[in-house]
């Protein structure tokens, strides 16, 4: 009797253990913006990205910190903080939602996938829904690396740019995004 | 006379004025190696802070030069010129303080169980909701 219960408990938790087994993570992601206009070029990184994405649900999530976000003159860096994220009031930015086009079996072979991802990206404390295509790529030895490009327009996350500098900031940032995920714990 | 002695003040003030912008627009980062430490805290005790308060924490730590000292969980190598990622025990499996180094900063002889004292800008307090979070510093050097 207790042996069946046991064992009945044991099947009832199987699928939680294999389901925990498919959650990957980073904590060191890379991400970058870059602008371009005739009259100037702006481009930060930020190598400090966190992400967790679960392959048997597809969902994902991002986060970042706006302060670790590295310009190459301070100047910049000071005045994306100050001016333009206020980055004291609304320290991270993040993405949730969930990625399409790949399986959990598909990632335990060598091979690049097309995928979608799509849901809510939180900036200056304004969400925005998002859609962006990418690629997960499988390497030889289960390395997995996801990549996506996609643009941002300051202004749907109320980023307020004066009207003197407008010409110097393009219309729409943009953005790479690459993870180098391992298997959670 | 006096005339020309203004347009002559005018004209230095302008160079002056102009000097001094092109200077801060292009001024580079500050060298941590010579920048005093705002704060200097043992790793265990930064990630405590961060995890007991985060607003006050982030108040007073972040955008500031801490220097924390600590126990080298695992150096990361990062791909192509990617950082190099320090992690420094917390006494959490889950979590630490992460260390941005350039790799020309850090010390060849770094490895994992060694004490070190690292010289850093704090960006913050990162996790998510499945992940505990991380303290990250940034522009990172060796204090010893």
């Amino acid at each position: 009797m207790n042996l069946l219960r046991i064992s009945l408990l044991s099947l009832a938790l199987l699928p939680l253990a294999l389901a925990a087994q498919d959650r990957y993570m980073t904590r060191t992601g890379h991400i970058d913006f870059h602008s371009s206009t005739p009259l100037e070029d702006i481009h930060a990184d930020n190598d400090k990205v966190t992400s967790v994405w679960d392959v048997t649900t597809g969902a994902i999530e991002f986060s970042v910190l706006i302060k670790a976000f590295t310009f190459e003159k301070a100047l910049m860096q000071e005045h994306f903080n100050e001016n333009y994220m206020e980055s004291s009031k609304f320290p991270k930015a993040s993405f949730k939602g969930a990625v399409k086009g790949v399986t959990a079996d598909q990632l335990a072979k060598a091979g690049t996938y097309p995928v979608t991802a799509e849901g809510t990206i939180s900036i200056h404390g304004v969400d925005q829904p998002a859609k962006a295509a990418g690629t997960i790529t499988v390497d030889g030895k289960g390395g997995i690396r996801a990549e996506s490009k996609f643009q941002v327009k300051p202004e749907d996350h109320g980023i307020k740019i004066p009207g003197a500098v407008r010409k110097n900031i393009a219309e729409a940032m943009d953005v790479s995004v690459r993870m180098d995920f391992t298997k959670m714990p | 006379m006096k005339a020309r002695s203004w347009i002559i003040i005018g004209v230095v003030a302008l160079a002056a004025g102009g000097a001094y912008g092109l200077r801060e627009f292009n001024r580079g980062h500050d060298d941590l190696a010579s920048s005093k430490a705002d704060h200097a805290i043992a790793a265990p005790e930064l990630l405590a802070a961060f995890v007991n308060d985060e607003s006050a924490a982030n108040a007073q730590y972040v955008e500031k030069v801490l220097q924390v000292k600590g126990t080298i969980a695992s150096i990361e190598t990062g791909a192509g010129d990617a950082p190099v990622n320090l992690m420094l025990d917390s006494g959490d499996p889950m979590a630490g303080i992460l260390c941005e180094f350039n790799e020309a900063d850090l010390p060849k002889d770094w490895a994992a169980g060694a004490a070190v004292t690292v010289k850093g800008i704090c960006a913050g307090y990162l996790g998510s909701d499945l992940l505990p979070g991380n303290v990250i510093l940034q522009r990172c050097v060796a204090v010893e």
